[in-house]
């Protein structure tokens, strides 16, 4: 892939960040972007690449917390809670994934749902060990072997380290076998095994590796905000996650990025509105979607036709 | 080298193909024509393994196929180019193609042959090469599905109506192409299509279809001259 100087340019505004700014608030806000974008990067996976609807990503995204916030509290050193994350999701991935698979559209759709319902429930019920309601507070933070980050400035470049792993490994997906096998399953079913493809297979790779993108963000997530409730996982969070895939432009990993960032950001910027934030919030990503259906990435690569011309 | 051997197939309780039986040797041009709803394409649907027969076999290279995935016979070496082509239009031309390839090896040096035997047989697909798959016209498109389906390496290649929606020109250029290649590598082709006159004129040997049953089968010029095809599909 060709870097270009616009990329660039945005890099290195978001490693600038932390200069202009020392407002705690605002750092922690852009954390919990990033991890969004993390999310909404596996997400892409299966809904944007693969064409499968998913609701269940908040769950993952909960199990990837919830599985670091229980281990480290009990003791476990940090260093092991990510890989234990990664296999609580690709268990319940799993789980979720293989009766589940040959399923289409609004089924697929439901099941998922049905899934981050459960999920939630569980984390709601399971009181002594997931703390119900209230959550788990004092979660213990990074540490690589007793160095972690300290403050929310070098959280925030760790998270974006994260991040630009996360980036790397979808774009090197995306242009392998299994990047094109996802798309052609997208693309026509039929058309893909005829092809030679394995669809169920393909996926199952999918919301796997979604779904671990999500349980590595959760762990990140614990660790970094060190408070864990169910809201934060809800089927609410799950429309949010669909809702930032779709503004910011399905399939493509910049707009996932701008997507998670924009929907995260948006609510606290126009918090003046007072309760009539949601209104203009929701008027704003209904705008989006007509007049802009292939998301911010797509309105953004037209606009480049037409001042840059065709490449 | 294919044997379909009284194979039934239905959808639901209705029984589309009645028991029908044919062959496809090595390196011939075999014609499949009838009208709609005949059971053309449900027949190479069976064949590719997307429908199981209900009863009858179907052996390939001396191994019967009928209760094996889509993935281990376009691997054994048959390539099914589907009706209305299915080519993917969210990837580009390049990799459309290499889709083509999932069910063998990796091998990146095959793949580039492979490439290049694909753009000498349509040198236009060349040319679009970074193209995404739904900016192409519709003759392109069906040059990209027969490419696609080439690219497995396949020892029979079935058609499904290449030349559906296409101008006349395209129609002519298509199955030029499709002889030139049978005739360099030895590729067997099973063609299914609706210009029987077409079909009959490349074909080694034909079989008419009507309502799930074989009615006729021969030499193709020999059909072409029946007065029965001559009526029924040719215009008189």
């Amino acid at each position: 892939m060709k870097i270009s100087p616009f990329l660039l340019l945005c890099a290195a505004a978001t490693l600038a960040i932390p200069v202009f700014t020392h407002d705690g608030y605002v750092i922690q806000l852009l954390n919990i972007a990033i991890l969004n974008a993390i999310v909404v990067l596996g997400l892409n996976y299966a809904t944007g690449w693969t064409g499968q609807i998913n609701f269940a990503q908040a769950a993952f995204y909960g199990l990837g917390a919830y599985t670091t916030a229980i281990a480290t509290k009990a003791g476990i050193p940090w260093i092991a809670a990510p890989f234990l994350s990664v296999l609580i999701v690709v268990i319940a991935s799993l789980i979720l994934a293989l009766p589940t698979l040959r399923l289409r559209t609004h089924y697929l759709a439901m099941t998922t749902i049905g899934f981050g319902e459960i999920v939630r429930l569980i984390i709601v019920h399971w009181e002594p060990v997931t703390g119900g309601t209230s959550g788990l507070r004092a979660i213990p933070g990074i540490s690589f072997f007793g160095f972690g980050p300290q403050g929310q400035i070098q959280h925030y470049y760790l998270l974006l380290a994260a991040l630009a792993v996360a980036v790397i490994v979808a774009v090197r997906i995306r242009h392998s076998t299994l990047g094109r096998a996802m798309i052609a399953t997208k693309d026509s079913e039929i058309g893909a095994e005829q092809s030679g493809v394995d669809i169920v297979r393909i996926k199952l790779f999918a919301f796997m590796i979604g779904a671990v993108y999500a349980g590595l963000a959760g762990c990140l997530y614990a660790s970094s905000i060190r408070f864990v409730s169910p809201d934060s996982f809800s089927g609410t969070q799950a429309i949010l996650l669909m809702m930032m895939l779709i503004v910011g432009g399905m399939g493509s990993i910049p707009g996932c990025i701008v997507g998670a960032v924009a929907l995260t950001l948006l609510p606290e910027i126009l918090r003046f509105l007072g309760q009539w934030y949601l209104v203009l919030y929701g008027l704003g990503v209904i705008c989006i979607i007509v007049l802009a259906p292939g998301g911010l990435a797509s309105a953004a690569s037209v606009a480049r036709v037409r001042w840059v011309g065709q490449r | 080298m294919l044997k379909v051997d009284d194979i039934r197939v239905s959808y639901g309780h209705i029984e589309v193909l009645k028991g029908i039986s044919f062959t496809v040797e090595m390196g011939e041009i075999v014609a499949l024509i009838g009208g709609n709803g005949a059971g053309k394409t449900t027949t190479l649907s069976t064949i590719s393994g997307l429908l199981r027969p209900t009863s009858g076999k179907l052996s390939w290279k001396g191994e019967e196929i009928q209760n094996t995935t889509v993935e281990a016979i376009v691997a054994s070496g048959i390539s099914h180019c589907p009706e209305g082509r299915r080519i993917f239009p969210g990837l580009s031309v390049r990799e459309n193609l290499i889709t083509g390839t999932a069910a063998r090896a990796n091998n990146k040096q095959e793949i580039e042959e492979d490439l290049t035997l694909v753009f000498e047989l349509f040198p236009r697909l060349k040319e679009r090469i970074k193209q995404r798959g739904w900016s192409l016209s519709g003759g392109e498109q069906q040059m990209l599905a027969i490419g696609r389906a080439l690219m497995s390496r396949p020892s029979l290649l079935m058609l499904d109506e290449p030349s559906l929606g296409l101008a006349p020109i395209i129609i002519e250029q298509v199955f030029e192409r499709i002889v030139e290649l049978n005739k360099r590598t030895g590729l067997a082709v099973l063609l299914v299509e609706q210009n029987s006159a077409m079909a009959l004129e490349v074909a080694s040997r034909a079989f008419v279809l009507e309502t799930g049953t074989i009615t006729l089968s021969g030499i193709a010029s020999v059909l072409a001259g029946d007065p029965r095809i001559q009526e029924a599909y040719l215009g008189g």
